[in-house]
């Protein structure tokens, strides 16, 4: 374990990891300098693209703190670069602990277990980047095509359009709260433990206090608004802490 | 009209393809490095039967959220909120709120060239955070929890994500859609626990993704007819 985590610090892991990561930050900031070449063609003011930037960056924190906690956890086991790495793109806390933990059983071994050195690291390494890969190409070969297939679908009716695409997202965020809910019931059913009850009166609380915020700072103050959202989030977790405490 | 579609196409849905296939190629380039150097550099390498085993499950577990995602996650990213929600990841969680706070704060009508630019900005803004976040992280490696109390660190762990997902989900729903969402929620969660607690409906759970978006497409459609809300 030893020699491998020197292998997996080495200096030459930390370009190799930081290739990809450097590839992340380019292409937001290409992205960026395109949103303001676009303003100034549209006359849109420069300083509401700075601002939304800001806006978006502020909006990550939490979660992006939440995620530190399991990196921490797969830097002990693959090292500093390759969680680096792979916490800068797609998939990340859902599935690498998942991939790392399946390519040492396929070896039979386990993650950091006796017997887990720099072949089978290699090997992780290798089936993440497989993985990451998949979702890649897809975007490659059809996000170009997307918008007219969903234009095509709502047949140009611009509020069908809207009403489709809000029905999707309330479904989609829908799934998303389900994990928490299900526990939630489970917990009440018997079955699950604590922390899924506290899981679904984040989501509850998070959800009535946006809802009853948004309406309120609108309606008073509505140079607030945008930081309804951070205080909801702030009300959920807290409301959640008070009724089923992690320990 | 200050623009037309035609030149939205030109300046904007053409260099934005144009970056996103860029970049997303060279990320997929760029995500094999490690495996090629540690290869180069060591020459280990498990059985390939093992890599085979590993490479199958994992697509097995994942293969079919490749294309689901993109195509899920589109309507509220848009073409260029796409191509970095899927390179960076964690779109539910950081990028799609980033697009709407931003959108919100904006004030700029929904569906707007406006609005996917100001989105757009607002989630590259979230992916230079979140990466300045991950950098600190294992530069610091331990030192900046160190300071965060045990129970601190466990309660962001496991409550800040279903929090966030309740707060995005209020988002959505807006002033005039409650009852769309109670009824998807309502029926989502018959199916879920049906599912994944009781195991009473076949389906396998990668499906539920896609399913409750259907679902909330159809409430959408009959408790709001016409689009009125």
């Amino acid at each position: 374990m030893e020699r491998l985590l020197a292998v997996a610090n080495s200096r030459p892991m930390w370009l190799a990891c930081g290739a990809l990561v450097a590839v992340v930050l380019v292409q937001a900031m290409a992205f960026l300098r395109l949103c303001r070449r676009e303003a100034d063609r549209i006359g849109y003011p420069r300083s509401a693209i700075t601002r939304a930037a800001a806006d978006g960056a502020v909006t990550a924190v939490g979660p992006a703190l939440a995620a530190s906690v399991v990196m921490l956890t797969m830097m002990t086991f693959i090292g500093g670069p390759v969680t680096w790495q792979r916490f800068n793109v797609i998939g990340a806390v859902q599935t690498e602990p998942f991939v790392a933990q399946t390519a040492a059983e396929a070896l039979g071994l386990t993650l950091g277990g006796p017997g887990y050195g720099v072949a089978a690291l290699t090997m992780c390494c290798a089936v993440m980047a497989l993985n990451t890969s998949g979702w890649l190409l897809f975007t490659v070969f059809f996000t170009g095509s997307m918008d007219r297939v969903r234009r095509r679908i709502a047949g140009g009716d611009v509020q069908k359009l809207a009403l489709m695409t809000s029905g999707a997202m309330i479904g989609l965020f829908t799934y998303l709260s389900m994990e928490g809910l299900t526990a939630g019931f489970e917990y009440l059913a018997g079955a699950g433990d604590s922390v899924g009850m506290g899981a679904a009166v984040a989501t509850i609380s998070a959800f009535a206090a946006q809802m009853v915020l948004d309406r309120v700072v609108s309606a008073r103050a509505p140079r607030f608004r945008s930081y309804v959202f951070g205080a909801a989030l702030v009300i959920g977790t807290l409301a959640a802490y008070c009724a089923v405490p992690v320990k | 009209m200050p623009h037309s579609t035609h030149d939205e196409d030109k300046h904007w849905l053409k260099p934005v393809n144009r970056i996103g296939i860029a970049t997303n190629c060279a990320a997929i380039g760029a995500g094999f490095l490690p495996a090629v150097y540690l290869y180069m550099a060591y020459g280990e390498f498990p059985p390939l039967e093992g890599f085979f085993a590993a490479w199958g499950l994992v697509l097995a577990a994942f293969g079919a959220v490749y294309v689901v995602e993109p195509i899920s996650y589109f309507p509220a990213l848009g073409t260029a909120g796409t191509y970095m929600g899927i390179l960076a990841g964690s779109i539910g969680q950081m990028r799609v709120p980033a697009a709407l706070i931003a959108k919100g704060a904006a004030g700029v009508e929904e569906d707007s060239h406006e609005a996917e630019i100001v989105g757009t900005a607002g989630i590259a803004g979230s992916v230079i955070l979140s990466t300045a976040v991950t950098t600190a992280t294992v530069a610091a490696g331990g030192m900046i929890m160190a300071y965060l109390p045990d129970a601190v660190m466990r309660t962001l762990e496991a409550y800040v994500l279903p929090a966030m997902f309740g707060a995005v989900l209020a988002l959505f729903t807006g002033a005039g859609r409650l009852r769309v969402t109670v009824a998807t929620v309502i029926a989502a969660l018959v199916l879920s626990v049906c599912v994944t607690v009781y195991q009473a409906v076949p389906l396998p759970e990668w499906s539920l993704m896609i399913v409750t978006i259907v679902i909330g497409v159809v409430a959408a459609r009959v408790c709001a007819p016409g689009g009125r809300e």
